[in-house]
């Protein structure tokens, strides 16, 4: 019972914390961080120094000792001006992400963070909240980091929090900052393994399964199309991109005809959840092979390509399905 | 004054189906002063608006066909002896009249390009030394067809600059089409339609849309607008103080025209489009993004400002 | 410039759990370093068998540092802890309640390392180290000695920066370090010149240092130790007028009674001394002009004060409490245990006879003592009698005219015989002379007494004061006069008059010089460099001693009154912190005003409003929405809703966009504010 009251009541701060967080810093491409975007607070350590200066101030009172009194004061000063240090270590940084991405559940997708500065800066740690892991880093102009997420469900995720802490110099002040970037995480459901053949929808391929490998080099040539980021090398026209200096992708019309249509509803499990897992490894599957592909979600068809744009876009469906 | 607006809007809205918001977006052009640029495809009834909107004005028109081998003296007139009157005398071309449709003005040379330009920045030709001012008022509209044609000399940003709006009409919904398709299909309708305004009603629309009240906020707003193409990270053509009269004398007009006596956010947001996307996009060849820069200038923009 | 980047992934559990916290080895063995560091300036005060001990936890962790051995098990760590404990219980009586505590502390710091689990213990091991090196503050606090104990405190700070960056050169984590050390100087000044200091809340231990300087007891032989100690007794400044060198004779205490072997003073209670009459001090500060000087008093353990005759203490000040007593000595309530500084103003003109006293203590003595002095004594008398001037004449004359020698090594005396040093050896020092002659006078019925106190001191010209040290410790005799009170008469003067006038420290200084310059005039001139070094040092140290260590609450008044004038006092001190603590809060919240919209009309305001009732229906409005979109989206919801607002939308619009006379905008804003009211109702 009171477990459950803690819970709500967690819930319902943590609640308007986001509603007040997404109030003061809302979601960007890029945020500066400046001193209304940046926290600061005396971590547990800084609490205990600051015990230990009341101490030493007792201590020296009672003693009527000056030193003592006067090193108390000296920790105090030094207390604070790490305070400014620790707030300058942070002010200043220009940290950007955006994009779409995707990735499969329990799988860490890393998303690429990007920070800019004028002076070198230490001990910034970067992380998603909640997140296994983090990354720490110090540098000086500009980097890009991979921070890595995770996410246990299927879905399409507004990317959470990125945070920003240090606890730079004696580690007595935590300073930080949580920042929304408009990234979208696509989470596919982790692949199932379910063989290709029971697939029954398109009985016509089943046989050609088998060696997709050299189907390519064994169908005509179709057409020259605009080179797409993610296709095969092997695909590329070398002749045409030593001539013209542009990204052609030759293409090759498969001797057979038929499609192959990865239908949600032919997939093998009963339960919807294995369904979109099992859809999602024949993605996998045929985007590797470079076969042509389309897939069907409920009467909604996207035709066959097997480019990286339609890859992404297939498996985003499977991410969003339902959502 | 406004109901007559009104009316002209009615009026040139049955003839030319389905674009309403192109049709208010010309008049505004002309009520601020500005001269029009249509871009698209042939037989989208460019033509027809230019006619129209001249007819239900009572203005006189006259349509130009811009040709590569079309010379100056073509557009602008010529001065020929006269041997019965031993003089010089004066034929004007087809730029003396207050609406001039000039159909595919990228097709002409630049030279003739440009006299057509000088003329209506200056609203006033220059014929072998003599200085005819142009009549009041005085509006052009020029169409060209997308850059990908061929055999074409493209505007030059700075000439892009000289009209203040530049629209594109596009295709017809499907009911629009429709009744396109159903209807007569020649301009006799037009000879028909009667105006309703007078030359000296326009120029006293004019003149009150200049005092429509532009507030405070509305100047930060397009400071904020203009500041963001001149940023040094930004991908556009940043936008002159000229483009920033251009686009407050739109919004005006429209604002007129919405029965206002002041501008609002929105009617800035309803004319930037028109306005400033020839001058950030420039020749616009290197845009393919689906989305005109200028709307996404505007979201940044919104995003940013709460009001 | 290519980007300076580096990475390390950190598992979550190093930053949070506790499980696998590993301090790296670097950090271990610089961990070890600075303890060692730490407890160094506490050293001397430590026991001998807990150095020890120390030195054997520091060999023990170098040996895990170096993978010799491994790590011990717990049981192990147990018993080291619980035997230091025990050692700690068994001497704690010996040691006293501070040093025992120090002890304890010094315990802790040197066996926690075994016990790092996670960060807040190596941050708990550092804040333990600096302690230590407050604590030390307790036992010295010379400047020689503070400033490397700020080194160490910047090591340490040095640490933590090197445990936060490992990555970086140690230059950066010293440069960092010492740079905000030094930039909290200037508020650490401030903070100690402004923030009111306390009085103590509680009384706490002392610590139970051995007593330096004179004791309150002397054995014929005793001085002998002290005069070979160079150690700093106290310091002297005049205000202006400067004594001649023959009188300055600082009384610490007298002693009246004599058991035949040592002089003693009865141990009184401080609050049961008899105290000298304040009224006759008092009329004597009018009647004669004085000399004033600031004595500041290195800790000896001791309750004695130093100053000339006739000694008064004029300003009582708040933290030291200073008894004049009887015999014109002054003695403080507590020991000092650190350096006291306090103002005092002598009349050294004037005759000592303002008590009213019991004169015949003073003559008390057993004649069997030493029965040839005695026997002197009676000659004495009877030749001179009822003339004491001639009798202590004749004494001195004797001491001159016989053979007596002033050496600081006499021969050992069977007994603490005065006899046998006056008869027979008649070789000593100023105690021997003393005792002798204060011993002779009274077997006369002279009332006589002996003086402890010190004699000169060497004047510092950088610093413009006299440094009195150990070595210049003295002891003289006081006799009893009708008529004149109590006379000094020296009767080391009588032996070695060089003594009296230039100084036991000079006279020796003089000998070495001379030893010196047979060999080599070069050296002469190295040592008065090096001389001339020292006193610049010294004199420095004076400084530190009299502004930093001695600051306080009346010296802090006294300064800020100077600076802001007469009135200043504490109150105003409070009111300063709170006006600069009021003005900054308050530039912050204009700071923070500053940043919001300015001046947010009324409309606009409502039009807030407006949409925050909205927002709660799920129809929020996004910034590029235009109002026509807005309200088409509202007649989806609500056709009702969406009319309102459009009116509403309208009122505001004119309001914010165009120009009103302020009649019309009345009238609108109170439409406005009706459409909210339905707004709200509708919600």
């Amino acid at each position: 019972m009171i477990l459950t009251i803690k819970k709500a009541i967690k819930q319902r701060i943590s609640n308007s914390v986001d509603h007040w967080l997404s109030k003061r810093m809302p979601c960007q491409e890029q945020h500066q961080l400046t001193r209304n975007n940046v926290f600061i607070l005396p971590s547990r350590f800084g609490l205990v120094f600051l015990m230990f200066i009341v101490l030493l101030f007792l201590l020296g009172t009672n003693y009527q000792n000056n030193l003592i009194l006067l090193m108390s004061y000296l920790f105090i000063s030094v207390f604070i001006t790490t305070m400014l240090y620790s707030f300058f270590n942070l002010r200043g940084i220009k940290v950007a992400a955006k994009g779409e991405y995707l990735g499969f559940v329990e799988q860490t997708i890393n998303i690429p963070v990007t920070l800019l500065s004028e002076q070198p800066r230490v001990n910034i740690n970067l992380f998603f909240y909640p997140s296994d892991s983090c990354l720490q880093s110090q540098f000086a102009q500009q980097i890009t980091v991979n921070v890595p997420v995770k996410f246990d469900k299927r879905g399409v995720y507004q990317l959470p929090r990125l945070t920003l802490e240090s606890y730079f110099m004696f580690g007595l002040f935590r300073c930080w900052t949580h920042l929304a970037f408009d990234v979208q995480v696509y989470v596919g459901p982790k692949p199932l393994a379910c063989s290709l053949n029971s697939i029954a929808n398109q009985p016509a391929n089943d046989s050609e399964v088998g060696n997709e490998s050299n189907a390519i080099a064994s169908d005509n040539f179709y057409e020259l199309n605009n080179y797409r980021v993610g296709e095969p090398l092997s695909q590329v026209a070398w002749k045409q991109l030593a001539k013209t200096g542009h990204w052609y992708s030759k293409s090759y019309q498969s001797t057979n005809s038929e499609q192959v249509i990865l239908s949600l509803s032919a997939m093998p499990s009963s339960q919807i959840e294995h369904k979109l897992a099992q859809l999602c490894f024949m993605i996998l599957e045929y985007q590797k092979a470079a076969i042509d592909y389309g897939i069907e979600i409920d009467q909604r068809v996207t035709p066959p390509d097997h480019s990286h744009h339609h890859y992404l876009n297939c498996l985003k469906q499977v991410a969003s399905y339902g959502g | 004054m406004q109901q007559q607006i009104e009316q002209v809007l009615q009026q040139i809205n049955a003839i030319v189906i389905g674009k309403e918001q192109q049709v208010k977006l010309a008049i505004a052009c002309l009520l601020a002063k500005g001269h029009l640029l249509i871009e698209d495809l042939p037989g989208m009834g460019k033509t027809t608006l230019a006619h129209v909107l001249s007819a239900s004005l009572g203005l006189s028109y006259q349509r130009v066909q811009f040709t590569s081998d079309l010379l100056p003296s073509d557009v602008i007139g010529v001065s020929i002896f006269d041997q019965n009157s031993q003089s010089f005398t004066l034929h004007k071309g087809p730029l003396f009249n207050q609406v001039v449709l000039a159909d595919e003005i990228n097709r002409a040379s630049p030279k003739t390009q440009s006299a057509l330009l000088e003329a209506m920045e200056g609203h006033q030709i220059s014929i072998d030394g003599q200085t005819i001012e142009l009549p009041q008022p005085f509006f052009v509209i020029a169409t060209q067809n997308p850059m990908f044609h061929a055999g074409t000399y493209p505007l030059p940003e700075s000439q892009l600059d000289r009209f203040m709006m530049k629209i594109s009409l596009g295709f017809p919904d499907v009911a629009a089409e429709k009744r396109i398709l159903l209807s007569t299909g020649d301009l006799q309708g037009l000879d028909k339609l009667s105006a309703s305004i007078n030359i000296d009603q326009l120029i006293e629309i004019q003149k009150q849309v200049a005092k429509v009240h532009v507030a405070e906020p509305i100047l930060e707003y397009i400071i904020a607008l203009f500041q963001l193409t001149r940023n040094a990270d930004s991908n556009v053509n940043p936008l002159s103080p000229r483009a920033g009269k251009s686009l407050i004398a739109a919004a005006r007009a429209w604002a007129y025209i919405e029965h206002r006596d002041h501008v609002l956010p929105d009617d800035i947001k309803s004319v930037f489009c028109a306005v400033c996307e020839h001058r950030i996009s420039g020749t616009g060849l290197a845009q393919q993004s689906s989305e005109p820069l200028s709307q996404q200038l505007l979201k940044q923009v919104d995003s940013a400002s709460p009001l | 410039m290519a980007a300076n980047l580096q990475f390390n992934i950190l598992a979550n559990s190093n930053r949070k759990n506790s499980s696998s916290f590993q301090l790296s080895p670097n950090i271990r063995l610089l961990l070890i370093i600075s303890q060692v560091a730490n407890i160094l300036p506490l050293v001397k005060e430590l026991a001998v068998w807990f150095i020890a001990i120390a030195s054997l936890c520091v060999i023990f962790q170098l040996t895990i540092h170096l993978n010799l051995i491994k790590q011990p098990s717990r049981i192990g760590k147990s018993i080291v802890a619980i035997l230091g404990c025990a050692l700690l219980v068994v001497t704690g009586r010996e040691l006293g309640l501070l040093l025992g505590m120090i002890h304890l502390l010094c315990l802790a710091y040197l066996l926690k390392p075994l016990e790092i689990r996670n960060q807040m213990d190596f941050y708990q091991l550092i804040i333990l180290g600096l302690l230590l090196l407050a604590c030390s503050f307790i036992f010295q606090q010379s400047l020689y000695f503070t400033l490397p104990v700020l080194l160490l405190v910047i090591a340490n700070f040095c640490l933590l920066l090197r445990y936060a960056t490992p990555q970086e050169k140690w230059q950066f984590q010293v440069n960092l370090t010492t740079k905000i050390v030094l930039q909290s100087l200037p508020l650490t000044v401030m903070l100690f010149v402004i923030f009111p200091k306390i009085a103590p809340f509680w009384q706490m231990p002392t610590a139970k240092s051995s007593e330096t300087g004179l004791s309150d007891s002397v054995k014929v032989g005793d001085i002998a130790q002290l005069a070979l100690s160079n150690q700093l007794a106290f310091r002297v400044e005049f205000d202006q007028q400067v004594p001649v060198y023959q009188q300055m004779y600082w009384r610490a205490l007298t002693l009246s009674d004599f058991d035949g072997r040592q002089w003693t003073r009865r141990n009184i209670p401080f609050s049961q001394q008899t105290v000298i009459d304040q009224q006759a001090l008092l009329a004597l500060s009018q009647k004669a002009s004085g000399i004033s000087y600031q004595v500041i008093a290195e800790p000896s353990y001791q309750y004695w004060l130093f100053a000339l005759d006739i000694g008064v203490i004029k300003d009582k000040k708040a933290g030291l409490n200073i008894a004049q007593l009887q015999d014109y000595s002054l003695l403080a309530q507590r020991k000092i245990s650190q350096p006291v500084s306090y103002q005092v103003t002598s009349y050294t003109q004037q005759p000592l006879n303002l008590e009213r006293l019991d004169i015949k203590q003073y003559t008390q003595i057993n004649q069997l003592d030493n029965p040839q002095l005695a026997q002197y004594a009676q000659t004495l008398k009877a030749n001179y009698p009822s003339d004491n001037v001639a009798i202590i004449q004749a004494v001195l004359d004797n001491f001159r005219e016989q053979n007596y020698r002033y050496t600081l090594t006499p021969p050992v005396l069977t007994n603490n015989s005065l006899d046998e040093f006056f008869f027979e050896t008649q070789a000593g020092f100023c105690e021997h002379y003393a005792s002798s002659f204060t011993y002779l006078m009274r077997s006369a019925g002279i009332p006589a007494r002996i003086v402890l106190g010190y004699l000169g001191g060497e004047y510092n010209q950088q610093g413009n004061y006299y440094s009195v040290y150990q070595r210049d410790a003295h002891a003289w005799t006081e006799v009893w006069l009708d008529g004149q009170g109590w006379l000094r008469i020296d009767p080391t003067s009588a032996v070695d008059p060089s003594r009296i006038e230039r100084g036991f420290s000079e006279q020796l200084m003089l000998e070495q010089q001379q030893l010196t310059a047979e060999f080599n005039l070069n050296n002469v001139f190295n040592r008065a460099w090096l001389l001339q070094i020292q006193m610049r040092l010294d004199a420095i140290d004076f400084q530190w001693t009299k502004l930093v260590i001695n600051f306080s609450q009346d010296s802090q008044q006294k300064l800020l009154s100077d600076w802001f004038g007469q009135y200043f006092n504490m109150t105003a001190i409070l009111v300063i912190i709170g006006g600069v603590s009021f003005i900054v809060i308050a530039i912050v919240l204009l700071n923070i005003a500053a940043k919001r919209p300015q001046k947010r009309t009324i409309w606009l305001t409502l039009y807030l409003q407006a949409h925050h009732y909205l927002d709660k229906l799920g129809l929020g409005r996004n910034n590029d929405m235009s109002d026509q979109q807005f309200i088409r989206l509202l007649e989806k919801n609500n056709v009702e809703l969406a009319v309102i607002y459009k009116a509403f939308i309208f009122n505001f619009n004119r309001l914010h966009y165009s120009s009103l006379e302020s009649s019309a905008k009345k009238i609108l804003i109170a439409r406005m504010k009706e459409q909210l009211i339905k707004i709200k109702k509708m919600v």
